[in-house]
């Protein structure tokens, strides 16, 4: 059947891909048939070569796109031909493109929006900018580039910095930041750096491509004068607050609102016994421990109130701060809140100052203020009490004179001489203690006088008296009732120190000072007196302050006994000193300047040698007029008396005038309500220069009574006195006046 | 790309598939949940064994203005797209 052949041949053919059947099919009756099989069979291969162009062009045109996108192409088993319709892969792509384009879009607008913005920060930052290419050209800069380094220039773009801001050449070799970006690669900045006047701060930033090379730097200069001045001002301003805080004398305590310390100086530190650096940041209660009654109260009292109500406090006193180490002082203290310009409070100052010393200070001159009411007091009744005296010992010594030795009534006078002698001493005691006055000194047997004034005191006690004081002991110059008081004293003091009794050793010895002993006394003849005692002695820590006024271990002892004593041998040019070893007993040791001269073994006093004479007499004491002009009378002399320094003066100028010329002139210091001996001696001297003036007072410690010639006068007879010492001064006056005459 | 807990993770597992193309699969995806990737309220888990993708795919999902992170797991990769931070 040829039918079915045509149909196996062209099935055959089909699948082996021919475009045509066998020749023979050609002929016959089936050959109309196989022409038109054959021209399908053609058609049918073309179809399907056109097929395969269309699949290769559509995935050529996906990979394109692919390539496009930045992707790699596709391989073919990723996409059958099958999937290649069904997916619709071009269509993904092309959506992905959309989105792709979209993307870019919104990204131009950004950079757009970036670009301007940077352009507005180039132009408004606070200081100059350049950008330079990778040549280190300029391709860009600021409008306050312009303006700060090259207002006249035209030609900016294409230059080097160095042209235009170091004005050279060629880039500087050193001090370059470019070299220093270029060497490290990194941003970089130096600061300050120095530029004409001013200083600036220069920042390079490089900007890299890819592979890291730098292809542009942005420079930044910024103009910081103004803040390194202010910073150096400042930094001064520290050291001036901080070179005045230490100095002062006050300590200072700077807080912050709750009350911890920020900041304490020196002083501070002194007085808390806290270092600054543990200080900082600890409670001001826990380093400012402070105790006030009133108005302060409690440390976080008052802390609170300085905070809450803002109001300073001024020199509050009478507060007492306790150390870190226990140790207790006497503050003032002043607070403040710390402010700002707009008022508001950061914390708290507080300054404080010891006033311990200050304190004592107080005390003592309240001390001595009313030790002086007393003196003065003490004073002007030892002065009426020595008018006493020399009204008593002059008619006691006058009637003396007038009777036998062996008259019953002689030795009462005696006796009644030694009492008021006792008296006298006592006054000068009060003396002393008022004034403390310039010694009125005498040659003086020292061995009499130290005797005589240890056994004094010592009445009544059970303490015993040992004496070692031999009798070729060289005499002194002193005053007898001051050296009598220091050595009075010091036995006194002794036997306070063995209440139960004990042996009280009262040792004097010559002394040739011409090697240094180690003592602070010029070199010379001395006597050395000690007193020592067998108490139980003065503990070290107490022997260096026993000299000191108001210094005393004894609850009702005013802690001058020792201080007069010291002050009294001082004025004498000698030394007093003190050496114990508990419980062995004190030893106090007396060195006093010796006298070259001889004691005239024969009282002077008993012998009269002038006995005649008109004498003045000027007091203003009727009592003491009458016993002098007893005594002077009884002995031969003529008196005359007055009562103030204008009737002397007077007086003496008329007796002049009439040429009756008085001898001699006993001029009382003192005269109530009158002109007294000071300025009568100066007016008596203008109208005779050769007078002969003996001053008196019951006042030993007057200067005038010490330094009597310098005044005019050629004698000083201290009250009370006796009549052989009155006549010895009033012939030895004469005798003066005659022999210079 | 921060894993943010208010983003709705859709996922799309393509392990053991080599057609059709993985990264046509993910741009597919992309395109179409482009709305809820571009507001940041989706974000896109692709998973695959494909190495070629962990390319091919981070590079279109940047183009697009997205982000991708790879990670690696014992038998397989999982990239996660979303918006970039600074975009969200």
């Amino acid at each position: 059947m040829p039918s079915e052949n045509l149909y196996e041949l062209t099935s055959l053919a089909i699948l082996e891909g021919r475009d045509s059947l066998p020749e023979q099919q050609l002929t016959g009756e089936t050959s109309p048939l196989a022409g038109l099989i054959n021209q399908l069979l053609r058609e049918n291969q073309t179809l399907r070569h056109d097929h395969q162009r269309a699949v290769e062009y559509i995935r050529a045109k996906i990979n394109q796109l692919l390539m496009v996108i930045g992707t790699v192409p596709l391989r073919a088993e990723e996409l059958t031909e099958e999937h290649l319709i069904d997916l619709d892969p071009l269509g993904i792509v092309a959506q992905s493109f959309a989105r792709i384009l979209e993307h870019s879009r919104e990204t131009n607008r950004k950079l757009a929006l970036a670009r301007d913005e940077i352009q507005a920060i180039f132009q408004s930052v606070g200081g100059s900018l350049l950008v330079l290419n990778e040549k280190q050209r300029i391709i860009s800069y600021n409008e306050n580039f312009r303006a700060s380094f090259c207002p006249d220039q035209e030609e900016i773009i294409g230059k080097g910095c160095h042209e235009i801001i170091c004005k050279r050449d060629s880039p500087p070799a050193d001090f370059c930041i470019l070299q220093k970006l270029q060497a490290t690669g990194r941003g970089c900045t130096m600061s300050p750096w120095p530029f004409a006047d001013r200083y600036l701060r220069v920042v390079a930033t490089p900007i890299k491509d890819n592979a890291g090379a730098i292809i542009q730097t942005v420079l930044l200069y910024v103009d910081i004068t103004e803040l390194i001045e202010t910073r150096s001002a400042l930094s001064a301003e520290k050291e001036r607050l901080a070179t005045t805080l230490e100095s002062i004398a006050e300590g200072v305590i700077a807080t912050d609102t709750e009350g911890r310390v920020t900041m304490l100086n020196r002083v501070a530190e002194k007085l808390t016994g806290w270092e600054a650096r543990q200080a900082i940041g600890k409670s001001i209660c826990e380093v400012l421990q402070i105790e006030n009654q009133e108005p302060l109260g409690s440390c976080g009292d008052f802390f609170q109130d300085l905070l809450q109500s803002q109001i300073p406090v001024e020199r509050v006193e009478n507060t007492n701060l306790t150390a870190l180490d226990g140790s207790a002082l006497s503050i003032y203290l002043s607070a403040a809140p710390i402010r700002q310009p707009d008022q508001s409070v950061t914390g708290a100052i507080i300054v404080f100052r010891d006033i311990s010393g200050e304190q004592r200070i107080k005390e003592e001159l309240a001390k001595a203020a009313k030790l002086e009411s007393i003196g003065l007091f003490a004073g002007g009744i030892a002065h009426d009490f020595n008018n006493l005296l020399t009204a008593i010992l002059g008619n006691v010594s006058l009637a003396r004179a007038q009777l036998s030795p062996d008259h019953a009534v002689f030795q009462l006078l005696n006796e009644t001489e030694k009492s008021s002698n006792r008296a006298k001493g006592l006054t000068q005691q009060l003396l002393t203690f008022a004034r403390g006055g310039a010694p009125i000194t005498s040659l003086t047997s020292s061995r009499t006088l130290i005797i005589d004034s240890a056994r004094f005191p010592l009445s009544g006690t059970n303490v015993r008296l040992d004496f070692a004081v031999p009798d070729e002991l060289w005499p002194f110059e002193v005053d007898e009732g001051q050296i009598s008081q220091v050595l009075q004293n010091l036995v006194l003091n002794a036997s306070q120190a063995m209440p139960e009794g004990g042996l009280l050793r009262v040792a004097a010895a010559n002394l040739q000072l011409d090697a240094d002993p180690g003592l602070p006394l010029p070199f010379g003849r001395y006597l050395k007196i000690s007193v020592v005692d067998q108490g139980p002695g003065i503990p070290a820590e107490n022997l260096d302050r026993i000299f000191e006024p108001f210094y005393t271990t004894k609850s009702t002892g005013q802690g001058l006994g020792l201080a007069i004593c010291y002050s009294i041998i001082k004025k004498h040019r000698g030394l007093l000193t003190v050496e114990s070893s508990p419980p062995d007993g004190t030893a106090f040791h007396i060195y006093l300047p010796a006298s070259e001269q001889q004691l005239e073994v024969a009282e002077i006093t008993e012998t009269v040698e002038v006995k005649s004479g008109r004498i003045l007499v000027m007091d203003d004491d009727e009592m003491i007029l009458s016993v002098v002009r007893a005594m002077l009378e009884f002995s031969g002399y003529e008196v005359v008396e007055v009562e103030d320094g204008e009737t002397a003066i007077a007086v003496y100028k008329k007796a002049l005038e009439s040429g009756g010329r008085f001898d001699a002139v006993l001029i009382d210091l003192t005269i109530r309500g009158g002109l007294g001996g000071k300025e009568a001696i100066a007016r008596l001297r203008s109208l005779d220069p050769g007078i002969r003036a003996i001053v008196s007072s019951g006042y030993a410690s007057d200067p005038i009574m010490s330094d009597y010639r310098s005044y005019g006068f050629c004698g000083v007879i201290p009250k009370p006195y006796r009549a052989q010492e009155l006549t010895a001064t009033i012939s030895a006056a004469i005798r003066g006046g005659r022999e210079t005459a | 790309m921060s894993n943010d807990p208010q983003s709705r993770i859709i996922q799309v597992d393509m392990r053991g598939q080599v057609c059709p193309s993985t990264l046509l699969v993910a741009m597919d995806n992309l395109n179409r949940h482009g709305e809820g990737l571009q507001s940041g309220a989706l974000k896109l888990l692709i998973i695959t064994d494909n190495r070629e993708a962990l390319h091919t795919v981070p590079a279109t999902a940047e183009n697009m203005g997205y982000a991708a992170r790879i990670t690696k797991t014992t038998s397989h990769y999982e990239i996660l797209i979303g918006l970039p931070d600074q975009e969200r």
